[in-house]
């Protein structure tokens, strides 16, 4: 009789609400329509009730969540995680695991199990900026989970109609967003690095301990990064009062005067474990192989030199207001940039500088003969003007266009065509890509392919056009290869992934081909063209190195001197020596500088505030310094987790 | 998985594929086999119509185990609603002694005078539930719940599965005897008894964490009000801080008894309804001034005298305490 009386609310309206004895309120069971449909073979009925009986057996050892995942790597340790969490952590938890474990996998896998079992349906993912879109892609990709992008106009009732929300941190705790998510009843609430709400004082912390939750996950690879009263603000977020006041905490836990060094570890480890999961590297026994990289910067031919100094000018010319934009945004605070006044005649006179310039120093061949020569003058002059009859060039396009650039000139064609479309001033330089066939890395890229014939190599490239053209270039040069891209099919993909294997040296591949699938036996990657974001970069690398590689891996990099590829290059691996970091530790790095986890914008804001070559370099050389500064704070941030945590927490 | 479930599961997927007009070779102490299934079949189990059926885990083909999305698809396969038949047992042995003696040892009648007045066959309407039973809360809790009740006295009965009963046979009854309210409270109880230790669990774990709760928050207070006598703060910015500790427990103490809040189903599966003869055995009741007629059941399946529901709570009753109009109570609801 516990509480029938709630499911016989079906027979009766009963308006006042029950409980257990034991105080627990029971809910008014919800009537639902029935109806009866009758069969006249018992076999039927059998059937129906042994269906029943057998979706009873799959107790939390069974996970459903795995079944129907497309390409995600599923590795013990995430799967034990799932299996703990379900059982003993009533999905409240810390899941800390060390960098490049997994974390995201796992919240995933839980989020699909509880879905799965229904025990959640409603769901909010906070996310940094930046990541919102990586979330939504891969729930949607590997877990088959649709969510919704919280978008800044968002109303209460789009809050309240949506059941899979993800939003950024900093749209849901803006002023307009803090009330109508936190009003929201969340089943669950998964807030990825969650360290960014460590400090109970920010907006960040009074959100999440705002939002109304059943379940929640907090993900994070460093929950202490300056000192344990930051673990003590993330776990009372958990459950409030685990590690009972601020006062106790520090009197029980934190030693006198150094408010980073813990006290009583026995004790504090016990009561962590009860509300977090870390799983390190040595505990899971993942023990891969280095990785080497060696970088490439190419000189450019003449004309290719010629293009993409035209580019430069012409992009900057045709984004002024951009320029002006990212000048006053700035807030680094260095002395340049702090001057939030545009001299715009100044601009256009270094821009109109530079094409004079180039014009004199070109070379000898077809576009620098005296007719060209004439032309290029004349769009200098024409460039003293601003583009009053053109519409700006949005981030997005310039983007496009600056990546273009740096993969191929035949990878740029498509998008000069367009620009000729809108505005024949951009006819010159469609002109001279069109004469562009080859660039200096393909020189570069036979010669490694030569060397290496014995090896399975893959090449990467963003552009299909550039891909193309690569397949033509290995073709005539009688070297056998395969295709890999992400528009293939299934079977496509597995036929590619299996000549790779058996039959030929070589495999052109696209940023969105391989994931998923096991490629270790090969170890040789060459990127032909570079991603800005480093995250993509570790995605490449990590299709080689990757759990089962057991020989070392080498990354080799092509880049054209002088390009925005060889200065990303120049601050990733000769400052930051990313390419011998373990898998994830770049996007630690990048989390801790201020918008370093939009890295791939940051270039482009560099690209846009310089107004010449020696500016961007001192962009790119003051970016490198802050990014080893930030990897100091991350090294000793991992010294002081590793300290306190130990691998007790698996 | 144990091989038990695997050969469980692997029956079943057979039995229920081929109910559906697929064909499966499968042969015994194989790990794999082979289906051709109907279109429909196919596209609701997300697999081809020529396909691989396997025990183990598999991207290609249909997957056969607990984890694997099978079970949750072959849901599909069968109606939304609640699957139902009718059966019909011509005759059975009814009992021809006089039943007076019987009623006596069955039945007490604390507050009335009794007596058998006759007794004739009649047939009845059995009606065999089975309910999908479920709490959600913290953790879910569920289960597959039975229920056999009489159609005419609501009393739950205890009798064997009608489906391997040989003498019913399909037949057409009415359908303005089945009640699924009467059903569902009765198996709102049962499945109350069954929950009863994981709602015990969590009634400990909430005052648990209550206690934890209120502990932390009125720390708080004596913090901030240690720290204001310091401090000498302001009447008004320490009445302030301590209204908003309150308020923040207060709304914690929401937070935490709404995740504990049982959210109770019960979802109507399967009925089987079985029309069967029975001998009803007409008792004359008086109390006090007034008197009524009523019936009480000797059940030929299992060949003995049925309970009375109580008329508040529902529960099967032999110890019978009459209310004012002759309602049919337990012990406890007759004394409340």
């Amino acid at each position: 009789m516990l509480w029938s009386n709630a499911f016989a609310a079906t027979k009766k309206s009963v308006g006042k609400a029950s409980k257990t004895p034991g105080g627990i309120p029971i809910a008014e069971p919800q009537p639902e329509p029935f109806s009866l449909v009758y069969c006249s073979d018992p076999e039927m009925i059998r059937l129906r009730l042994e269906l029943e009986k057998l979706k009873l057996l799959r107790g939390f050892d069974e996970l459903l969540c795995l079944d129907g995942l497309h390409a995600v790597e599923q590795l013990p340790h995430q799967i034990e995680t799932v299996r703990k969490v379900l059982r003993y952590f009533h999905g409240r938890v810390l899941l800390a695991d060390e960098v490049g474990l997994g974390k995201t996998i796992e919240a995933a896998l839980l989020l699909r199990e509880y879905i799965l079992r229904s025990m959640v349906k409603r769901v909010l993912i906070l996310v940094p900026s930046p990541l919102t879109g990586q979330w939504r892609d891969e729930l949607s990709g590997k877990f088959a989970l649709e969510c919704d992008l919280a978008a800044s106009g968002w109303t209460s009732h789009d809050w309240a109609d949506r059941q899979r929300v993800i939003a950024s941190l900093s749209l849901a705790k803006s002023r307009r967003h803090f009330e109508l998510c936190s009003a929201e009843p969340w089943d669950l609430v998964i807030v990825d690095e969650a360290h960014h709400c460590k400090n109970r004082s920010t907006r960040n912390w009074q959100l999440v301990n705002a939002l109304k939750r059943r379940h929640i996950f907090l993900l994070t690879a460093t929950p202490v990064q300056n000192n344990l009263i930051e673990l003590y603000n993330l776990l009372t977020l958990l459950e409030p009062g685990h590690l009972k006041t601020e006062t106790d905490f520090k009197k029980n836990f934190v030693t006198r005067g150094n408010p980073r060094d813990p006290r009583n570890r026995r004790v504090l480890r016990d009561l962590l474990s009860q509300v977090m999961v870390r799983n390190t590297r040595s505990l899971v026994n993942i023990k891969l192989p280095r990785r080497y990289a060696q970088t490439f910067a190419l000189a450019p031919t003449e004309n290719e030199a010629l293009l993409y100094r035209h580019l430069d000018s012409y992009l900057r010319w045709r984004c002024q207001p951009l320029h002006a934009k990212a000048i006053g945004d700035n807030t680094d605070g260095t002395a340049e940039d702090t001057d939030t006044t545009v001299d715009e005649s100044a601009v256009l006179a270094s821009i109109a500088d530079g094409v004079v310039q180039s014009v004199e120093t070109s070379g000898v061949d077809g576009l620098t003969h005296a007719a060209g020569a004439a032309k290029w003058t004349a769009l200098a002059e024409l460039w003293q003007h601003p583009p009053d009859d053109l519409p700006t060039l949005n981030r997005l396009q310039i983007n496009a266009i600056l990546m273009a650039a740096g993969s191929h000139p035949l990878a740029l064609r498509p998008a000069l065509e367009r620009l000729g479309l809108q505005d024949h001033r951009a006819g010159p330089l469609l002109e001279l890509a069109r004469g562009l066939h080859q660039s200096a890395k393909e020189t570069q890229l036979l010669e490694l392919l030569g060397k290496n014939r014995s090896e399975k190599t893959l090449v990467f490239a963003n552009f299909r056009a550039t891909l193309d053209h690569l397949a033509g270039l290995l073709e005539r040069h009688g070297i056998r290869f395969t295709l890999f891209t992400g528009g293939q099919s299934q079977l496509e993909k597995e036929l590619a992934i299996d000549q790779f294997k058996h039959d030929v040296p070589v495999m052109l591949c696209s940023d969105s081909g391989g994931e998923g699938f096991n490629l270790q036996f090969c170890n040789t990657l060459i990127n032909f063209d570079l991603p800005w974001n480093p995250m993509r970069i570790e995605q490449r690398i990590g299709r080689v190195h990757r759990i089962g590689q057991t020989r070392d891996v080498f990354v080799f990099n092509l880049c054209t001197r002088g390009s925005l590829e060889e200065k990303i290059l120049a601050v990733l691996n000769d400052k930051l020596r990313m390419f011998e970091l373990v898998v994830g530790e770049i996007g630690s790095i990048l989390g801790n500088t201020e918008k370093g986890e939009d890295f791939e914008s940051l270039v482009l804001d560099l690209w846009l505030k310089s107004r010449s070559a020696d500016d961007l370099e001192t962009a790119f050389s003051n970016l490198g310094d802050s990014l080893i500064e930030a990897q100091g704070q991350y090294l000793k941030t991992r010294e002081l987790d590793e300290a306190l945590f130990g691998e007790d927490f698996a | 998985m144990t091989t038990a479930i695997d050969r469980r599961l692997k029956s079943f997927a057979v039995a229920l594929l081929e109910s559906g007009g697929g064909l499966i070779e499968w042969p015994e102490h194989f790990k794999s086999g082979f289906a051709v299934l109907p279109p429909k079949a196919a596209a609701i189990l997300e697999c081809p119509e020529n396909t691989e059926i396997t025990a183990e885990t598999s991207d290609r083909g249909l997957t056969i185990n607990l984890a694997s999305m099978f079970l949750q698809r072959a849901q599909g396969l069968f109606p939304r609603d609640t699957s139902a038949m009718a059966l019909k047992i011509d005759t059975l042995y009814l009992k021809k002694s006089a039943m007076d003696e019987p009623v006596a040892r069955a039945f007490a009648f604390p507050n009335a005078r009794v007596k058998v007045m006759g007794v004739s066959s009649e047939r009845v309407e059995y009606q065999f539930w089975h309910f999908a039973a479920a709490i959600e809360s913290d953790e879910k809790w569920e289960d597959l719940v039975g229920v056999t009740i009489n159609s005419r006295t609501r009393a739950r009965l205890d009798l064997p599965d009608p489906l391997n009963n040989y003498d019913a046979h399909p037949a057409r009854l009415d359908q303005a005897t089945v009640d699924v309210a009467a059903a569902t409270a009765q198996a709102a109880t049962v499945a109350g008894e069954k929950a009863l230790g994981f709602i015990r669990r969590l009634e400990d774990r909430m005052d648990r964490d209550m206690k934890r709760l209120k502990s932390y928050y009125h720390a708080l207070l004596d913090d901030a009000s240690d720290r204001n006598r310091r401090t000498m703060a302001e009447p008004d910015k320490t009445a302030a801080r301590t209204e908003a500790v309150e308020l923040e427990l207060q709304r914690k103490t929401e937070e935490l008894r709404e995740r504990y809040t049982l959210r109770p189903a019960l979802r109507p599966v399967a009925l089987v309804r079985l029309d069967a003869p029975a001998l009803a055995v007409t008792l004359h009741a008086q109390r006090r001034e007034g008197e009524k007629q009523l019936n009480v059941y000797w059940n030929a399946m299992s060949k003995t005298l049925e309970p009375l529901a109580c008329g508040q709570c529902g529960r099967g009753i032999f110890s019978i305490h009459f209310a004012e109009d002759f309602t049919p109570l337990c012990a406890a609801c007759g004394h409340k």
